[in-house]
């Protein structure tokens, strides 16, 4: 494990950073040593059998009782835990790094070393329901309470992520959002590009990237979590990448008509209720111009998965607390891109290797293809493909 | 030292029959976790001293306790053996 590099990575001693190390260890055994042995288990007791099943929710009350499912799941959300315990401590020791970033709530681009800014909106209306879970057993959600000020969350979120995805997710935490902004530069190549609005961006991670993919552009990351917003702001400085951080909600952007080329969003839908997706693509299709593009970058839908890839995938709705993360898969994607206004025509479908990871041959070739399912579609580990759906406003 | 809360909204589930065997699983990983941490930091310490000469690996591996050294060790480990085994033994119906 690398670290994060970038100067609010938190100061981390020896031992803090074999724990890291462990933990990500672990997680890399419960999730490809582990999850192997589930499938092959699971692979052996199916064999020949007179009914076999046919969804997730089948393959899901079948391995319930198993003990292999109980110990992986267990183990699995140990792991989860460590994950935020370990940067949690981290934290609380280190009081220096990320001191001075508290109580920021606007930089203007004139006051920004590389024209970036940040705009928070105190009396931005939260909706309940963040309140209610800690999404991914992470402490403090990403909002912390409600009258924080200061940048831990998104600190806790960053550190976090980089032992959780044991070095599959980019040098930066930030493949995905090159994937997905060199896919719309390879396959749109004439679409004119001057703003790009990433909602539920978090920590701008994979914000930023598409500055870099498109570098006359101007590149918004949203979200609803101050404290994340204020760490992405200062994460994108040190980086040296202009983005413009805003706090909105995504059922109402702040956008004029018609005025933006793409909104962008990456492992967002799923943890939102059904009615504020719904909210949210017709506000996509709102501010997008005439041949404008929505594309997201998600977890694949339930119906193009066989039973047991979708119940290996629902398997964090259960048990991670991601509440409303089954309900978006089981949706139709085509369905949702149309009933926000989008033709039908224009839905897109992809399934991509890595983009920092592969060469841009290879990239270009899975472009070209037919977006194709199988256990490595959005499922963690060093082989895994991301899925991107999205669609083109008609004009 | 101000700690940040640990504390999971919504929780995290149990599996097994009774939560408290998915609560020693915790443990026991937590456990073999800072294992892991000693085990980097003993390997830590060797890697330097061999690199700024004062050890050779060879001689790590090579040495032998003295007597009296080996004794004490021996004293020491049953006593770890024993605060291990022996906790819990006060715990109606648990094996004594």
């Amino acid at each position: 494990m690398a670290g994060l590099n970038h100067t609010l990575a938190l100061k981390k001693n020896l031992d803090q950073r074999a724990r890291e190390r462990f933990t990500s260890s672990l997680r890399a055994y419960t999730l490809v040593d582990l999850a192997d042995q589930l499938r092959s288990d699971y692979s052996e007791e199916q064999t020949a059998v007179e009914h076999p099943h046919q969804s997730g929710e089948d393959v899901h009350r079948f391995l319930k009782s198993r003990d292999l499912f109980k110990w992986y799941s267990s183990l699995r959300c140990t792991a989860q835990e460590l994950v935020w315990q370990s940067t949690l401590r981290a934290l609380d020791e280190d009081r220096t790094t990320l001191a001075g970033l508290s109580g920021v709530t606007q930089v203007a681009p004139e006051k920004s070393a590389v024209g970036g800014s940040l705009a928070l909106d105190p009396k931005l209306s939260l909706p309940s329901y963040i309140d209610t879970m800690d999404v991914h057993l992470m402490p403090g959600n990403y909002q912390g309470d409600r009258e924080d000020v200061s940048v831990h969350p998104g600190a806790v979120y960053d550190n976090g992520l980089e032992v959780f995805s044991f070095g599959v997710m980019g040098e930066h935490l930030d493949d995905i959002g090159h994937s997905m902004a060199n896919f719309t530069r390879l396959r749109w190549p004439g679409l004119t590009v001057d703003t790009v609005v990433d909602v539920g961006c978090t920590i701008g991670h994979n914000t930023l990237p598409w500055k870099q993919a498109f570098p006359d552009a101007q590149v918004y990351g949203l979200d609803i979590a101050a404290p994340c917003l204020r760490y992405g702001h200062a994460r994108a400085e040190s980086l040296g990448v202009a983005a413009h951080f805003r706090q909105a909600n995504c059922d109402q952007l702040p956008f004029d008509d018609g005025s933006v080329d793409v909104v962008f969003s990456s492992m967002f839908l799923h943890e939102l209720p059904r009615n504020v997706i719904n909210d949210f693509f017709k506000e996509a299709y709102r501010i997008l111009r005439p041949g404008g593009l929505i594309i997201h970058m998600e977890l694949p839908p339930n119906e193009a998965l066989a039973p047991y890839d979708a119940f290996y995938l629902d398997w964090d709705c259960f048990y991670n607390n991601e509440p409303f993360y089954k309900e978006f898969r089981d949706l139709s994607y085509p369905a949702l891109c149309r009933d926000a206004g989008f033709d039908e025509s224009a839905f897109f479908q992809a399934t991509l290797p890595r983009y920092t990871y592969v060469d841009e041959q290879e990239f270009r070739d899975a472009i070209d293809r037919t977006a194709s399912f199988d256990e490595d579609t959005g499922r963690l580990s060093d082989t895994i493909t991301w899925y991107a759906f999205g669609s083109r406003k008609q004009g | 030292m101000t700690q940040h809360s640990k504390t999971v909204r919504g929780g995290r589930p149990a599996f097994f029959d009774s939560p408290e065997t998915d609560r020693l699983l915790a443990m026991i990983v937590r456990l073999l976790s800072e294992q892991s941490v000693l085990a980097e930091r003993v390997k830590t310490l060797e890697t330097l001293l061999d690199q700024l000469g004062v050890l050779t690996a060879e001689q790590i591996e090579q040495f032998t306790p003295s007597p009296q050294v080996d004794e004490a060790w021996m004293q020491t480990r049953m006593q770890l053996i024993k605060d291990v085994l022996e906790s819990g033994a006060n715990i109606e119906g648990s094996t004594k």
